[in-house]
């Protein structure tokens, strides 16, 4: 991983951060996570778990089969977490002063 | 098996047999449990992405892929550097003979002009390519402000250009195709790319991209207006259009571009940095065809050409080829780390 950090890389990575989940779950997750705004299909998610993957960002965490269905599970690496709480602080900070920059304008309702 | 399930398995084959193994059972649970139960067939949607996913991950053109990678740092830049010679080319060859003197003394004396500007008009411009310049101008800035959307504003844009170049040749005039390939060849790794997730430092590059192309057209043009404005009758000798005047010039610094280039490539490769270093040639590739286009018009040699800015192009599609002909056993996806 690069420097970057992209919107839904952070879901994903946000998705993970309190438990492990498979593939089905992070799209529940994500969807919940942006409100409906970012819909993860299965090919999207898996070339974005391969790539997270390979990057050291996540690892596998066990499998099983439910209902005749393989389940893979995912969680954040230590590195994962890292980034994931590095990017959230990065995000909180600039959001803060960007409501106390509108307070001062008058402009936050 | 039910139906839904048998479809699904079916897309499924777009995937390399090698990943399929690894992750086939795994890829296809996540659609189907996303289903309900009475759906017969995968939503149209989720077929597209499986089959796109399927086909990049057999191309290597997945994320963690040299090509992949590559096709990710050149889609943003890409465009960018399209929307530059669109500027250009609708600046200097829609546009400028109408704002010349000596141009618009020629679209008023008519016949004997005819090779020069080509007829009829479209509207107050020379060719059905204003469009398309407009279009790609706009793409590059939607793909900017909703980068998410990159990889549609950029299909729109393909093909906006292919019907505007249609009606173009049908009623009007339209553009030269080497020109408007061009363009596109520039736009595809917008399509291409694995993601279209937001990168902060690549909308600093395709801002450097941008800046960098217009200079080097605006400087390549810039003898033009005294060309113009002296003799119009050295610019019907090559390409016989209005274009002539704007990729003469342009013709003329490739060999300077292009070594700049090359050394730049170079200089990556020894540095390790082989994904950066096959963007550069990427972005290079398609003035390949501006530089084939002016050697024949100019009834000159393109070995030269051909030498200098196919080398970095060889390397690329070398590294291409061996990486997607690495054994099947390496070519399962990313090895999964364990907790």
């Amino acid at each position: 991983m690069t420097d970057e950090i992209r919107e839904p890389t952070f879901l994903v990575l946000a998705a993970l951060a309190d438990r492990r989940r498979h593939g089905y779950g992070i799209i529940q997750e994500v969807d919940r996570l942006s409100a409906g705004g970012t819909r993860l299909k299965a090919g999207t998610l898996y070339a974005m778990l391969d790539r997270l993957s390979s990057d050291g960002l996540i690892m596998s965490a066990g499998e099983e089969v439910v209902e005749g269905r393989l389940r893979r599970y995912y969680e954040l690496s230590s590195e994962g977490s890292a980034l994931l709480a590095a990017e959230s602080r990065r995000r909180m900070v600039v959001s803060k002063e960007a409501l106390r920059r509108l307070r001062i304008a008058g402009s936050l309702a | 098996m039910s139906d839904l399930r048998q479809r699904y398995v079916r897309l499924l084959k777009f995937y390399p047999k090698a990943y399929r193994e690894q992750r086939g059972d795994e890829i296809l649970a996540t659609p189907m449990e996303a289903s309900p139960s009475d759906r017969e067939h995968p939503a149209p949607s989720d077929a597209v992405d499986i089959a796109r996913h399927g086909v990049q991950m057999r191309l290597g053109l997945s994320s963690d892929r040299f090509a992949g990678r590559v096709l990710e740092m050149v889609a943003a830049p890409g465009l960018a550097v399209a929307a530059a010679f669109s500027v250009f080319l609708i600046v200097s060859a829609e546009l400028f003979p109408f704002l010349n003197r000596a141009y618009g003394m020629t679209i008023l004396l008519g016949p004997t002009h005819a090779l020069v500007v080509p007829r009829p008009h479209f509207g107050p411009f020379a060719t059905t390519g204003a469009v398309i310049y407009v279009v790609w101008i706009l793409v590059a800035m939607a793909a900017v402000l909703r980068p998410t959307h990159r990889r549609g504003v950029a299909t729109l844009g393909i093909m906006v250009t292919l019907v505007a170049m249609m009606v173009g040749r049908t009623y009007f005039a339209a553009p030269r195709v080497s020109l408007i390939l061009v363009i596109v060849a520039l736009a595809l790794p917008a399509v291409l790319a694995p993601t279209t997730e937001f990168a902060r430092h690549r909308m600093t590059m395709s801002a450097i991209a941008f800046g960098i192309s217009l200079g080097i057209l605006v400087w390549s043009s810039r003898s033009l207006i005294a060309h113009e404005a002296q003799d119009g009758s050295r610019l019907r000798h090559s390409f016989g259009s209005l274009y002539t005047s704007s990729i003469y010039n342009l013709g003329s610094v490739l060999y300077l571009a292009g070594t700049l280039a090359v050394v730049g490539i170079l200089t990556l490769i020894i540095l390790r940095r082989t994904v950066a270093a096959g963007a550069v040639a990427l972005l290079l590739a398609p003035w390949l065809v501006v530089a084939y286009t002016y050697h024949v018009q100019n009834g000159r040699t393109l070995r030269s050409y051909a030498l200098l800015l196919g080398i970095p192009l060889l390397l690329l599609a070398v590294a291409w080829i061996v990486d997607i002909a690495r054994p099947a056993s390496r070519r399962t996806g990313p090895a999964l780390p364990t907790s």
